[in-house]
């Protein structure tokens, strides 16, 4: 019901990519991730609303060794739509879990749209990594001093979002007004 | 922006681990015991990807004993396996190429793609050698990978080879000067050159590096290119024309921590017509931009084009390279994608799966 009364004001819609491999043992944490994020979003009066489904059947990304493969991964692949592109690999090698620009792009077709999350790198961050990078992409820098901030730069993030960051959430362009219910 | 991990500040388990809540896991601080349990999967708060990771990072010099014996082990999970596989071709050391060498006769298709790949980012001759040997009958989709490690090693060893992409498969965009707007090409800043030095490690992609580094901006991004120290000088670009070489590597900042990853590896060919081919890959053999150059007594005289695929931004460079110097006659890049990006295709949500597979 609190998503329903959300999506009356400023929402989002997702696209969620996952690259071939990704076990589908994995989709139960990505669920509970979504639900993580949706709790959080909430707290600033942000929805997340329409969440579809993809895979990349090409090999290749699955696991992301460079961090400029994630932009090739942006820049060579789309999903209709007016949502934000989630692309869910296995892991990326290095220090990272999630890779987003900042801001991200509003033309699905420009540079940098999308952002990346290492599925079972995260582990149990997967929902904190999916809210997290999707902050940034939507325009919030990192919270050094924060840290039960969201948008705290190491995982595990906090889980409070405050209302200045959703002030500036709610500018980007991907942010939808309310639906005809 | 990059989302990094920690442990909790009271997981530590050995007096020793402290986590450095700024930059996430520090090496220095978690015992090697520990991050070996956790590769093992003894450790339920630290991933075993994520202790590969830490392992990596770490300054113990036998670690890729360590990655050799996950990769080796055909009972440890194919992921992991993979990422052992990718941290060694990062390390740029014989022992390790060594080991990727050995490995080459693993059955599981997806870790010997993975080893072959790392061995395209850091083999040598042997390496080549043993990769020209395989069987002929590899799945697609590690004859692939074969394809193009061949291809970066006879680059960076300078001898013929394989060759991705062939010929057949270039095709360029042209830039539409009314739809365009000037790339910024400059010297790079010598602190911002130690900067990127330092972010791609040691040997980066098997090659060592000067120092005298070149600028490319466009709007908020920012590219190094880094030329092989092998050409960086006047003299030595005369080798262009009779072998290949990996002529440098492009770098792109991060732009949220001004941190560089390796970004491009540009391949020279010499062709029949005295011309040299100029192909810029992404670390994955996807070929992104590319053109011809030729060599006088003034340089080497490029022209580079973005390559017509998904997603593809026009891009139109033209130039000189001599004496260690980039004199840029034009650098413009498209606003928009000149082809549609690939569409990833629509899958039902797990529950409605699950419920078509019980009725």
């Amino acid at each position: 019901m609190t998503q329903l009364k959300l999506l009356e004001g400023k929402h989002i819609h997702l696209n969620l990519v996952r690259v071939a491999t990704l076990p589908t043992a994995s989709l139960p944490l990505i669920d509970a991730g979504l639900q993580f994020m949706r709790d959080v979003y909430a707290e600033v009066g942000i929805g997340v609303g329409r969440i579809l489904r993809f895979n990349v059947p090409q090999g290749g990304y699955e696991i992301v060794v460079d961090d400029d493969i994630a932009k090739d991964l942006w820049d060579s692949w789309s999903a209709p739509g007016d949502a934000i592109d989630v692309f869910l690999c296995l892991v990326i090698v290095g220090n990272a879990i999630g890779e987003s620009p900042t801001p991200g792009s509003c033309d699905k077709d420009g540079k940098d749209s999308g952002v990346l999350v290492g599925v079972v790198d995260s582990g149990a961050y997967v929902g904190m990594s999916i809210a997290h990078e999707v902050g940034h992409y939507l325009g919030l820098e990192h919270e050094n001093d924060l840290p039960d901030n969201l948008m705290y730069p190491s995982a595990p993030t906090g889980d409070r979002l405050y209302g200045g960051q959703g002030g500036v959430m709610k500018t980007h362009c991907f942010m939808r007004n309310a639906c005809a219910l | 922006m990059t989302l990094r991990v920690r442990l909790p500040e009271d997981s530590a388990l050995e007096g020793v681990t402290r986590i450095d809540g700024r930059f996430g896991l520090d090496p220095d601080r978690v015992s090697l015991a520990r991050i070996r349990r956790a590769i093992a999967g003894g450790d339920a708060e630290l991933p075993a990807a994520r202790a590969m990771t830490l392992l990596f990072d770490s300054d113990f010099p036998n670690k890729h004993r360590d990655f050799e014996k996950v990769l080796a082990d055909d009972a440890a999970p194919e992921l992991l396996r993979r990422v052992a596989a990718a941290y060694l071709g990062r390390m740029q050391t014989p022992e390790a190429v060594e080991i990727l060498v050995q490995q080459l006769d693993i059955r599981d298709e997806l870790v010997l793609s993975s080893v072959v790949r790392s061995l395209g980012a850091s083999g040598g001759r042997r390496a080549l050698e043993t990769l020209d040997a395989l069987e002929r009958d590899l799945p697609a989709s590690v004859y692939d990978e074969v394809v193009v490690a061949r291809t970066f090693i006879a680059h960076r060893i300078g001898v013929e080879g394989a060759e991705r992409p062939t010929s057949s498969e270039i095709a360029f965009i042209d830039v539409d000067e009314r739809c365009s707007g000037k790339l910024g090409v400059m010297a790079a800043d010598r602190n911002d050159t130690e900067l990127c030095l330092r972010a791609l490690g040691r040997r980066p992609f098997g090659i060592e590096l000067a120092e005298n580094a070149i600028q490319v901006r466009c709007q908020r991004r920012v590219w190094l290119f880094l030329p092989n120290h092998l050409y960086s000088t006047h003299s030595a670009l005369g080798g262009l024309a009779s072998h290949r070489a990996i002529l440098g590597l492009v770098a792109s900042r991060v732009q949220a921590t001004g941190l560089y990853s390796l970004a491009y590896v540009l391949l020279a060919t010499p062709l029949e017509d005295g011309t040299i081919r100029v192909v810029a890959t992404r670390t994955n053999g996807q070929m992104t931009f590319g053109g011809s150059a030729r060599l006088d007594e003034r340089g080497l005289h490029f022209s580079l084009r973005a390559a017509a695929r998904p997603g593809a931004f026009a891009i139109g460079v033209d130039g000189t390279w001599a004496n260690g110097e980039l004199r840029v006659e034009r650098a413009v890049a498209g606003f928009t994608a000149e082809f549609p990006r690939n569409r990833p295709e629509r899958e039902l949500p797990p529950a409605v799966q699950n419920a078509r597979r019980v009725t």
